[in-house]
């Protein structure tokens, strides 16, 4: 035992020096950790993320950093479960003396994990969690980043219903998911009040690859509209066996899906789907601020998949941290917790590169603005539809 | 119905298949090999990154199982030489360590994403099956290698003289010795040959749930409770085992939801373990004590 | 109590050093210490009782969820949510634990494995109260009101995985640790030593589900949150590492595994994604080069530098513990005794009555009859094949008797209505010995006679632990009658060396001592001549016929030997078996003349077992 209390105690000195020297006016760089989901179910959002924050850490540290401080990025794998979030979240800021906390990850991990953060009073980001119970109870410290809280998706998805003039709703939810399950309470909720009728509620599992039964179900119930609140794997797998079975009925998907996987792993079974969608510009689009973004995202990765990424959380990602780096900025270079929450409630319909001051970023965040009882990132929903495989957008 | 009853067929061929893969294994080294599923993983993989690069069916197969053959012979060295010596103990868990190395060693290189894959021979083709309802043509292709693989098998072993050296070994390997039969090539065959059929499960698996880390660890458990239906000792009570627990599991999901399958292969694993160790085809009573 | 207050001590020393430890750190050894309680109980059920287990995951995760499902639900306090979620855990063990009554190895493997598949599917199914498949947020602990910090969940998880050590490698040195490490080297054996093999492996699997569905609970507190994955098979692969790599069978090993596993992780941050792949790797490695772990490296480190210097301190801490034979001390062991001899002397000893046994489809014992007067040496002579061992194994019940009775003293204890368990024969005075030494490895050469003694001690689970007065006083007995038992069989070679360096004929003195610890009243002796050269065995048999005379209480003995001429000069009655049946029972001289035996295979048999020419001629001579 003796080492490892003094390896405590030398990381408790190395500590308090490094605490002592940021004090200081110094150029040392600023520790930005980042929760991710990189393995499990939401590792396609967790390491699209991980891309978009590296790509803007990149970009801000070519043009000098911040307030003449560089950006430091470590990384810790939540695994898409709630220990996993816990334990990602204590690493970043007890053992790599994380600042702030940006993260992707599922809201499952999410929750627990911004508890710690906020035990522990450090800032922390939740880039692409929906659930309410991010932001519930209030903390000061915990933010929701470009993910909007699903209590807009289920608005909107009963504003389509009526628009669609749907009588006969089908519902399906992986309910391993904290916030998929989150999403059907709050839909049927708002649904029943809507006087909506919901023929069939069916669940599956992230791992699941039989979809026989829930197929069957829909068959039976004969829905003229069907609603899925799940990932990219398994509702692909869904919509093939639903395809094969001959039900030709529109579906609409929750905002986890439009991302290239859907159609990867989905082929022809996914066209036509119609997809809630945050954000400014679509992926595909090769104009404009996406278009910049997406080829510099190329050049600067240009051994990775280029099928899967970069996807709509690589965007997210990526405007959330020059949210963060933005408030840095505003409280100082020898900013703490506090102060930087001070500046983070300050932010006012911030957008990363139409500014004066991160104009060399690619403007395609949505504005963000923070108050200091309200930390709800976006709130703004999208549509799209597949189409010839690609995800195109459509005019609610 | 028809499209339930030949999913479950479908499914139950790859569990089949599996199970072969572990009674050839287990008939005559006595080890069963707990890294079996990550076998059929590296199959699929194999053959994922076969068709991304262009090659031929008939190259797809060749390469798919020239992998198990290798990998074959890979446990066959770790199991007889590294660990001849060792107690079923020490075997079981060094298996479940190779286990964890392969999964990892994918889960590195290629994270937990999934890649889709085309049926081999069928593409993505769909087969109407009446009532406006398709199922994809690699199901056939899956029950037809399945059966025809393990009947073509269990004819050999019956038949040719090497299958029967193999069945002697199976028996006895004292006995076996003293009749001249190279025991250490009938041990090092059964290994090739029961990874080989995991590596095949691969291919046929992928085009129906993606290629993923856990495809085959998913399975696994399937498998062995297929085997334990064909008491451990039967090529043909394996599959048949197999082809069974698939039905089951797709009735048990129409019925009790999807959920309870895995705990429906508990409790037929337990029934057949208690109650008759032997399984549904084997011959002998064994004491599995 | 001393065990109790030792683990106290340590428990508090651990502690104290987490709390000196910063946040992180502490953190880190307070995980360690969970999968350290977990690792423990692992041990135990595959290490020292050599069941195969792949459950452990599950029974930590019922520890888990449970816990906060109890929390959750009820108005139960910590305080009592914990105790009684162990005590669930322990039941739930329990009765995996019988299915390893009819299955062991893989099978048993394989069944396990199904329970934590069974398991993952109630807590990713099970609806909302296991957390919908995503998982439970645990409420924050609280005691008599106040809520403890994550610093008191990592110094109390941190204090219970140091006492927990205490207590455990207590148990491992207890009446119930022998008892499992023989079970584990051969069932048959354990059984005619007189223990419960039923009780052993359900308890063995009780205990260590109980210990991990306490490190469950600690685990829920501890990082705040519990998923269905991290109680997967990947997390019990993790224990099964530790386990092995740690040393498996060794308490040290236990906390070696774990502390050396996770501690390295975190000095190489850079490497920390390849963490799994290294793990496996060091498993096989392990395996392959250094199967008795760190812990064997480190003992066999200690031996190199300081000879001498375990065996000194195992010395010590048996003084220490109190069981260390005292001088001057005369200890004596309450007999525990079933039946009794029988009252009228002619009763005889042991009486087959037309005892049949048929297994494999063949009839191996045919309408066995004769009968065995009180303390005489019978010889059971027959060619191979002829039904002698399968006659003893019918005895102690390894085979069924399917018609016929087998009596001993007037009682009928096999056949009939009525059949007495084999581990019971034990307390009415029977013991046997093997035609291979069937010795523990694990075990000293003392203790293995010792664990001989098990039907005559009283110490259970917990009080073997604790080591109250009584247990220490009846240790010190069986030691005691042990180190004479011993010396009784002429065994001169250092009773406290490990068995493996002990010749063959070391082995069967010690086989006989043990077997003779007890003071039966029937004793089977089967071939216990093989093997050793003829010196040494009539030098065994010369030893039995002294110690038969010495002891008060009759003892009569059955042997079965190959080795006619050596079983005539030594046994005063002798049976003689052909093809299953008792050809003719008698004084060596009315054998020697029974003409069917002469026929079938005196002298030709000596001849075809290679005993020599010369040596096969002058038995022809003896025998005329």
């Amino acid at each position: 035992m003796r080492y490892v209390t003094a390896l405590g105690a030398a990381i408790a000195i190395l500590a308090a020096s490094v605490a002592a020297g940021a004090n200081a006016a110094s150029s040392s760089p600023i520790t930005i950790g980042c929760q991710c989901d990189l393995t499990g179910a939401a590792a396609f959002a967790g390491i699209a993320g991980q891309y978009g924050i590296q790509m803007a850490i990149s970009q801000i540290n070519a043009h000098g950093g911040v307030d003449g401080r560089k950006l430091k990025l470590v990384t810790e794998d939540s695994a898409t479960t709630p220990d996993g979030g816990t334990l990602a979240a204590r690493k970043l800021i007890q053992q790599d003396h994380a600042q702030a906390i940006i993260s992707v990850a599922s809201s499952g991990a999410s929750i627990p994990a911004a508890q710690v953060a906020s035990q522990l009073k450090t800032v922390y980001i939740a880039s692409a969690a929906g659930d309410p119970r991010v932001l519930y109870p209030f903390s000061k410290y915990v933010y929701r980043g470009d993910s909007v809280n699903i209590a807009a998706s289920a608005a909107m998805m009963v504003k389509l219903a009526k628009q669609r003039n749907a009588k006969a709703i089908a519902v399906m939810t992986d309910t391993s998911l904290a916030y998929a399950v989150t999403e059907k309470s709050l839909f049927l909720k708002d649904a029943s009040k809507a006087g909506l009728n919901i023929v069939t509620a069916k669940t599956w599992s992230s791992t699941d690859t039989d979809f026989t039964s829930q197929v069957q179900a829909v068959k039976s119930a004969k829905p003229d509209w069907i609603i899925i609140m799940a990932y990219p794997p398994a509702t692909a797998k869904f919509m093939i066996q639903l395809r094969n079975a001959g039900v030709t009925t529109p579906v609409l998907g929750d905002q986890s899906l439009p991302v290239p996987d859907l159609i990867s792993l989905g082929g022809s079974a996914v066209n036509g789907m119609e997809l809630l969608y945050i954000g400014s510009q679509v992926l595909s689009d090769k104009t404009g601020a996406m278009g910049k973004f997406v080829a510099f995202f190329n050049k600067m990765f240009p051994n990775v998949d280029h099928t899967a990424y970069p996807n709509s959380e690589t965007v997210w990602a990526y405007a959330d941290t020059f949210v963060l780096a933005d408030a840095i900025r505003r409280a100082g270079a020898n900013f703490t917790s506090d102060s930087l929450v001070t500046a983070l409630d300050k932010t006012r319909g911030f957008v990363a590169g139409k500014g004066k001051v991160f104009y060399y970023a690619f403007p395609v965040g949505l504005p963000r603005t923070y108050n200091p009882n309200d930390h709800e990132g976006t709130r703004v929903l999208g549509l799209l539809e597949v189409k010839g495989g690609q995800l195109v957008p459509v005019t609610p | 119905m028809v499209a339930i009853n030949v999913g479950g067929l479908a499914i139950g061929a790859i569990y089949g298949l599996m199970a072969v893969g572990v009674v050839l294994v287990f008939r005559t080294t006595a080890r069963v090999n707990f890294a079996h599923g990550e076998v059929l993983t590296f199959g699929g993989y194999a053959y994922w990154l076969a068709t991304k690069n262009g090659t031929s069916q008939a190259l797809e197969l060749a390469l798919v199982l020239a992998l198990g053959i290798v990998i074959g012979v890979g446990f066959f060295v770790i199991t007889h030489y590294l660990l001849g010596r060792s107690d079923e103990l020490t075997v079981v868990i060094g298996t479940l360590g190779v286990s964890v190395v392969m999964l990892n060693a994918v889960q590195l290189h290629y994270t937990d994403l999934g890649h889709r894959v085309p049926g081999w021979l069928t593409g993505y083709s769909t087969v109407p099956i009446g009532g406006g309802e398709v199922v994809p043509s690699n199901t056939f292709v899956i029950l037809g290698v399945g059966i025809v693989s393990t009947l073509a098998l269990h004819a050999w072993f019956q038949l040719t003289r090497r299958g029967q050296a193999v069945r002697a070994v199976a028996e006895s390997r004292e006995d076996a010795a003293l009749s001249g039969i190279p025991v250490r090539r009938v041990l090092l065959f059964s290994w090739v040959a029961g990874c080989a059929f995991a590596t095949l499960s691969g291919l046929l698996l992928a085009p129906a749930v993606d290629v993923y880390p856990s495809m085959g660890g998913d399975i696994l458990f399937k498998g062995f409770v297929a085997a334990a239906l064909g008491g451990f000792e039967s090529i043909i009570g394996a599959m048949v085992g197999g082809l069974l627990l698939g039905l089951i599991e797709v009735h048990s999901n129409q019925l009790f939801g999807a959920e309870m399958k895995d705990l429906i292969s508990f409790l037929i694993l337990l029934a057949v373990l208690l109650v008759r160790p032997q399984g549904l085809f084997g011959r002998t009573q064994l004491r599995r004590v | 109590m001393r065990v109790f207050a030792a683990a106290l001590g340590f428990g508090t020393i651990v502690a104290l050093g987490d709390a000196e430890l910063g946040a992180y750190h502490q953190f880190v050894i307070a995980r360690i210490a969970l999968l350290i309680l977990v690792t423990l109980g692992l041990n135990v059920l595959i290490g020292v009782t050599g069941l195969l287990s792949l459950a452990s995951a599950a029974f930590m995760g019922v520890g888990a969820f449970g816990v906060i499902i109890v929390l959750q639900k009820t108005s139960i306090p910590l305080i009592l949510a914990v105790p009684i979620v162990v005590l669930g855990t322990w039941c739930v063990g329990w009765a995996l634990g019988t299915t390893s009554l009819r299955l062991s190895g893989f099978y048993l493997a394989l069944v396990t494995l199904g329970f934590l598949v069974a398991f993952q599917t109630v807590v990713q199914h099970g609806g909302a109260t296991f957390g919908s498949g995503y998982g439970l947020l645990a409420p924050i602990p609280t005691i008599f009101g106040h809520s403890l910090s994550i610093e008191w969940v990592c110094i109390l998880s941190t204090f219970f995985a140091g006492f927990c050590t205490v207590l455990v490698w207590s148990l491992v040195n207890s009446r119930l640790g022998r008892a499992w490490r023989t079970m584990k080297a051969n069932p048959v054996a354990a059984e005619l030593a007189g223990m419960n093999i039923t009780r052993l492996k359900t308890s063995a699997f009780a205990f260590s589900a109980a210990i991990a569905g306490f490190a469950g609970t600690g685990y829920a507190f501890l990082q705040q949150a519990v998923s269905p994955q991290a109680f997967d098979i990947n997390e019990t692969i993790d224990h099964l590492v530790y386990a092995v790599v740690g040393g498996l069978g060794s308490t040290l090993g236990s906390v070696l595994g774990p502390l050396v596993l996770e501690e390295l992780p975190e000095y190489m941050r850079s490497l920390q994604q390849y963490r799994q792949l290294f793990f496996g790797l060091a498993l096989i490695l392990i395996l392959v080069l250094a199967p008795r772990g760190l812990a064997g490296l480190v003992h066999d480190a200690i031996d190199r530098v300081a000879p001498g210097l375990s065996r000194r301190t195992q010395a010590t801490v048996s003084r220490l513990l109190g069981t260390a034979p005292r001088a001057g001390e005369q200890p004596a062991l309450k007999a525990r005794r079933r039946g009794a001899a029988a009252t009228d002397p002619e009763t005889p000893a042991l009486e087959y009555r037309d005892v049949t046994v048929r297994y494999g489809g063949l009839t191996a014992v045919r309408e066995l009859s004769f009968a065995v007067r009180r303390g005489q040496i019978h010889g059971l002579i027959g060619p191979n094949g002829a039904g002698k061992t399968t006659a003893i194994n019918a005895l102690c019940g390894l085979v069924s008797v399917a018609s016929g009775e087998i009596v001993q003293d007037g009682e009928v204890i096999r056949g009939g209505r009525r059949s007495v368990a084999s581990w019971r024969l034990a307390q009415h005075g029977v013991a046997r010995t093997f035609q291979t030494p069937l010795v523990v490895p694990e075990l000293s050469a003392l203790e293995n006679v010792v664990a001989g003694l098990h039907s005559q001690l009283r110490s259970g689970l917990i009080t073997g632990t604790l080591k109250p007065r009584f247990v220490r006083r009846e240790e010190r007995a069986a030691r005691s009658l042990a180190a004479q038992a011993l010396e009784r069989v002429g065994f001169d070679s250092d009773s406290a060396a490990p068995v493996g360096s002990l010749g063959f004929g070391e082995l069967r003195q010690l086989e006989i001592a043990r077997a003779i610890v007890t003071r039966p009243r029937l004793l089977l002796l089967d071939e216990p001549t093989s093997g050793l050269e003829l010196e040494a065995a009539v030098a065994m048999l010369e030893q039995l016929r002294s110690l038969q005379a010495e002891l008060e209480e009759a003892l009569t003995v059955l042997i079965v030997e190959h080795n006619v001429p050596l079983l005539f000069s030594h046994c005063e009655t002798v049976t003689a078996m052909i093809d299953g049946h008792a050809v003719i029972t008698g004084t060596p001289d009315e054998v020697r003349a029974e003409p069917e035996v002469r026929s079938s295979y005196l002298g030709d048999q000596l001849i075809a077992e290679g005993v020599g020419r010369k040596a096969g001629e002058e038995m022809h001579a003896y025998a005329e």
